[in-house]
């Protein structure tokens, strides 16, 4: 037993530095109008970086055990979290899309053109340093989804790498009283639900 | 980007409370420590933010903030390129945008309130927003 705890150590070690902020650039999605069928989005790294250049790393671990559906890739993070089982979710597992943010995202006035993906995970990763990793899976507080930002290409269509829109940014929301698998007061934080 | 790179990559560094523009998500964001929050909207402008475990209030996002900043704080306040911006400045004009286009309610003036007094506390200032 000590053996094999100890060669999971050295394995995990051998992640490279650095590695948890090389994101793919791409992930899989529902598509926003056949839930059926998958999409690529982009995944944009910008904003992820700047906020680890400044110290910043729970974005980076949301986006890693939220979005992409793994654990993120840093030193002993297997080791420590050895005997957490649960699952993660990826945004591939998003049960509900709604389009329209009600509020200006950059050159669009009042975000119609951004989707929202909701999520919800059991576990995640937190930033939380200790001796073995500076990772640890714990489990979501009831009462709580995830809720993953888009910024669509174009208002409708493919740009010419196929891929449907931008991921722009994450966070965790309130649940709705009512409707717990929803974001609270999505009626009107949202223009319109998909699906 | 190099040396960015190399701070970044850094996963021991000490968190500085720090505000900062994320251009994709077009969202100041000011939170004290660096933890898993939950974000509640307030309205169209303003977000807060906090502690998943305690909920405590940690911070806030301001939301939508270039359209803001250029036709709101830069030529209300006379700001020149390269200046900083304190975000107590950015929250009271958050607020009186909103209060002119809606009558605010008892708890989006408080969501207001204890955001200013965290930007007032911590005095909070963004980098110059080309930066």
């Amino acid at each position: 037993m000590a053996t094999s705890a100890k060669a999971s150590v050295v394995t995990d070690i051998r992640v490279g530095v650095g590695e948890w902020l090389r994101f793919p650039d791409s992930v899989l999605a529902p598509n926003p109008s056949d839930p059926s069928k998958l999409c690529m989005l982009r995944l944009s790294h910008a904003d992820t970086c700047k906020a680890a250049i400044a110290g910043r790393r729970q974005p980076a671990f949301d986006l890693w055990s939220m979005v992409v559906g793994c654990a993120p890739p840093v030193p002993g993070v297997d080791f420590r979290n050895r005997d957490v089982s649960g699952k993660l979710v990826s945004l591939s597992g998003a049960h509900a899309c709604f389009r329209g943010i009600e509020r200006p995202l950059a050159e669009d006035d009042d975000g119609r053109d951004v989707l929202a993906y909701v999520l919800r995970p059991h576990f995640f990763y937190e930033y939380d340093p200790n001796m073995v990793s500076v990772a640890s899976k714990i489990p979501v507080p009831r009462g709580l989804v995830f809720v993953v930002y888009v910024r669509l290409t174009e208002s409708r269509g493919l740009d010419q790498s196929g891929m449907v829109g931008t991921i722009t940014h994450w966070s965790f929301v309130e649940a709705d009283a009512n409707d717990p698998k929803l974001p609270v007061n999505h009626a009107s934080r949202y223009r319109a639900r998909l699906w | 980007m190099g040396h960015d790179r190399m701070r970044a990559s850094d996963l021991h560094a000490q968190y500085v409370p720090t505000a900062l523009y994320y251009a994709d998500a077009d969202t100041v964001e000011y939170v004290r420590r660096d933890v898993p929050c939950i974000h509640r909207r307030i309205d169209g402008i303003l977000t807060l933010a906090f502690d998943l475990h305690t909920r405590e209030l940690i911070g806030f996002r301001v939301k939508g903030f270039r359209n803001f900043f250029i036709n709101h704080l830069k030529p209300r306040h006379k700001m020149l390129d390269g200046d900083f911006i304190a975000l107590v400045s950015v929250i009271e004009e958050a607020f009186q945008l909103v209060g002119d286009k809606v009558c605010p309610n008892e708890e989006s003036i408080e969501a207001y309130r204890r955001a200013r007094k965290i930007a007032h506390d911590d005095r909070v200032a963004l980098e110059p927003l080309a930066a």
